[in-house]
């Protein structure tokens, strides 16, 4: 049963994630965008990360996907049809692609003699009461200079990105 | 019990799906969308490993990627606007002012 | 370890130094609100003054290292050298953009903001010791930088550079992202430290994955410290961004780079030095030679300091393949190269600055012809930093570069060293170019010195630092030496 859902996430998550690439037009490559984030959002609960696919869920599909259809409505449709826009080395590029794709799997299908036995994350979740639980307390204890890091690196976006789209002020 | 292998697997292939899009589009916007397919899956192994392991720091690190991923969507789509107010195109062709 | 409240602020205190220049941010937003209309020039003052608190915070350190933040950062003599190094970077560029940025338009707080957020975030991937906290710290700078680059709003070349910079640093992030996955998959640790502990456990740790992840860490952080083939943003970034913010990125985000850099290989995966010194030889090679090559070929002065500046990364990595088997010395070489490169590699960008007025911007060679009759002051610091940068025998730019070639003789890179000689011999070509320019033909009508008092004091520092560390490198050598002792 669980082989059959990895099939099924994985393939949906691979084909979708071809289709972003190969769409004729960008509304349609955003939208394959969600199906697969959705899709590894359901590899995530596979691998007991039920947190982390609910914040793909919310913070990708649902904020970050909305923020690019806002901006792509924002400018000119017509000029992002991208039919005729093709890079002309597209041919080198998938062979690059494939050729890395490769030695990716060439490596990773080696067996993994080398690392460590399971280790205590089971009985931490067990223990403080699962997946969430386990995050928010390691974020506020050992992870809390990346977790103020991370908040003033979403300030300096918003900074920025006022500065950058705010319209001209009028000049006296 | 799906091996780590397996996944590592589909996580290079997102990998460089999104490589060959960002290689060979040449729109900025669908070049952004393709590099979000390679966050994607450097997440999917991070999370992998972190369930192999036994390990929580990789779902930390993810947790991370995911709000870093949102703050460069924004600074991005901010030079776009930008971009497109001075002159209206999006496409990658289009630059020439600056050469390569 | 039990996480609590007293251990917390004991971190804080270590890290008093960025607190100050967040503090500095703070107060800068809330003055731009509070005086809308009004000339923002105390903000760059403002601005100026927190980074020197800062750095003089940072100097009081009493010398004790150690691990804070549950192991996410690290105080030692390393990340002191370079945050004393980084806040040099930003002073200067905080004292060259006073008058620059109110002659293209763009004084505003939020400029003044950025800057010191870049700087935090050099800060942080200097003393970062755990993957997470140090990839932050990149995208930290990398976001602030893209603005920054974009600031000049109405300006397309700027808004190109900004989204040419953007795109690949956000590629490179991607490559990192999954190198850092890798490293983690098969080390189980995030931790720089525990990494290396782990790896030095191991009886065969030459594991494919391994190596996969540290090509692809290497890439990644190529594309901050500017190698080939990664440089391909440098040029239009120093061409489009604005000059001051073309001086900061020609500095901070390769010292920060390369600190990193040398964390990881030196600590982390030292234990591969073999595979990576192969990768940072040939890398190096490439890296000098196109540089110059391209340099010699390039009209207008920002983009050919860009090439120049990707051919001096090709000699650091020089020292860093040294490093490989004699550490000490390569190591000392590389950061000793950096610390004197801060003087005399912003300077040029300097003089540009001070060429520039409101309609034009000097930045074609032909634009300096005869600058030593309009301005023979100028035309002389000029020279003294192209001198520099050529490394010419009596300027600190030789001292720097024989150290290098040094620890590659020590650790007998002939061939290496050969090509790196045969570099420094091109481009002393198109350095000297522009010295002919300046002292030989004619002047043209239209050139006029801009000068402003911080303009010249961030000039007077620099050729001051550059004569200085001529006459007296062993003070700075012994510095660098100090500094990367406990380091190995």
């Amino acid at each position: 049963m669980i082989h059959l859902f990895f099939l099924m996430f994985s393939l949906i998550a691979v084909i979708a994630s071809w289709r972003v690439v190969a769409a004729k037009h960008i509304i349609h490559a955003v939208l394959w965008l969600v199906v697969t984030f959705f899709s590894t959002a359901c590899l995530f609960v596979m691998l007991g990360a039920e947190f982390l696919a609910a914040i793909q869920i919310l913070v990708y599909a649902g904020a970050i996907i909305i923020l690019y259809v806002f901006a792509i409505m924002l400018v000119n449709v017509k000029d992002l049809d991208i039919k005729a826009h093709f890079h002309k080395h597209r041919r080198l590029a998938k062979l690059l692609g494939l050729v890395i794709f490769a030695e990716l799997g060439l490596v990773f299908l080696q067996r993994f003699t080398f690392l460590q036995a399971k280790g205590p994350l089971a009985v931490q979740q067990a223990e403080w009461g699962g997946n969430s639980e386990v995050i928010g307390r390691l974020l506020y204890t050992d992870y809390i200079l990346p977790f103020e890091l991370a908040s003033i690196i979403l300030l300096v976006a918003i900074i920025g990105a006022v500065v950058l789209a705010i319209t001209q002020e009028k000049r006296a | 019990m799906i091996s780590l292998n397996w996944y590592l697997v589909v996580s290079a292939l997102l990998f460089c799906i999104g490589l060959i899009g960002v290689l060979v589009k040449r729109n900025v916007i669908m070049v952004f969308l393709c590099l979000e397919l390679m966050l994607n899956a450097a997440n999917l192994s991070l999370v992998a490993f972190s369930d192999y392991l036994g390990n929580i720091q990789g779902q930390i690190f993810t947790i991370f990627n995911i709000t870093v991923a949102a703050a460069e969507a924004v600074v991005g789509l901010a030079i776009i606007i930008s971009l497109y107010r001075n002159r209206a195109m999006t496409n990658v062709d289009d630059f020439n002012l600056l050469k390569w | 370890m039990q996480y609590n409240f007293v251990v917390l602020l004991g971190d804080i205190k270590q890290i008093s130094a960025e607190m100050v220049i967040i503090l500095t941010i703070v107060v800068i937003m809330l003055m731009d609100i509070l005086a809308p209309r009004g000339d923002k020039t105390l903000l760059a003052y403002i601005s100026l003054g927190g980074t020197l608190l800062a750095a003089l915070v940072c100097c009081t350190w009493n010398g004790v290292e150690q691990s804070i933040f549950s192991g996410a950062l690290v105080v030692d003599r390393f990340a002191f050298f370079f945050k004393l190094m980084l806040f040099t970077i930003t002073a200067l560029t905080q004292l060259m953009s006073i008058n620059y940025v109110k002659l293209r338009n763009i004084n505003r707080g939020e400029f003044h903001a950025l800057v010191l957020f870049a700087t935090l975030g050099m800060l942080i991937m200097v003393s970062g010791a755990d993957l997470l906290s140090i990839y932050l710290g990149l995208e930290l700078n990398a976001i602030a930088c893209c603005v920054l680059v974009a600031f000049l709003r109405q300006n397309v070349k700027s808004n190109e550079a900004a989204l040419k910079y953007f795109v690949l640093s956000l590629f490179s992030s991607g490559i990192l992202l999954y190198g850092i996955s890798l490293v983690y998959g098969v080390t189980g640790e995030i931790n720089i430290y525990k990494i290396a502990r782990y790896l030095s456990g191991q009886q065969n740790v030459s594991h494919p994955m391994l190596h996969l992840g540290l090509v692809l860490l290497v890439v990644g952080f190529g594309f901050k410290v500017a190698y080939v083939p990664f440089h391909m943003w440098v040029p239009d970034v120093y061409e489009g961004a604005p000059i001051s913010v073309a001086a900061f990125l020609s500095l901070g985000p390769k010292a920060a780079g390369f600190a990193v850099l040398v964390r990881i290989v030196m600590v982390a995966v030292f234990t591969l030095k073999v595979e990576w010194s192969i990768l940072f030889s040939l890398l190096a090679v490439v890296t000098m030679t196109l540089g110059n090559l391209t340099a010699l070929c390039q009209e207008n002065i920002r983009r050919l300091l860009a090439y120049s500046g990707i051919a001096h990364v090709g000699y650091m990595l020089m020292g860093l393949v040294a490093a490989a088997n004699y550490p000490q010395l390569g190591i000392t070489s590389v950061i000793f190269y950096l610390l004197c490169y801060v003087f005399f590699n912003i300077g040029p960008f300097g003089i540009i600055i001070l060429l520039c007025n409101k309609h034009k911007i000097c930045e074609f060679i032909g634009d300096f012809d005869g600058l030593s009759v309009r301005s023979p002051l100028s035309a002389f610091v000029m020279t003294i930093f192209l001198l520099s940068l050529a490394g010419i025998p009596p300027m600190v730019g030789f001292v720097a570069k024989f150290l290098i070639f040094m620890a590659a003789m020590k650790a007998e890179l002939y061939w290496l060293v050969a090509i790196g000689i045969i570099n420094s011999a091109i481009a002393m070509f198109y350095y000297l170019r522009i010295v002919v320019a300046m002292y030989v033909r004619a002047p043209k009508p239209g050139l006029k010195i801009n000068a402003s008092p911080s303009l010249t004091i961030a000039l007077a520092i620099m050729v001051g630092f550059t004569l200085l560390m001529g006459i007296y490198p062993a003070l700075f050598i012994g510095f660098a030496r100090y500094s990367i002792a406990t380091l190995l």
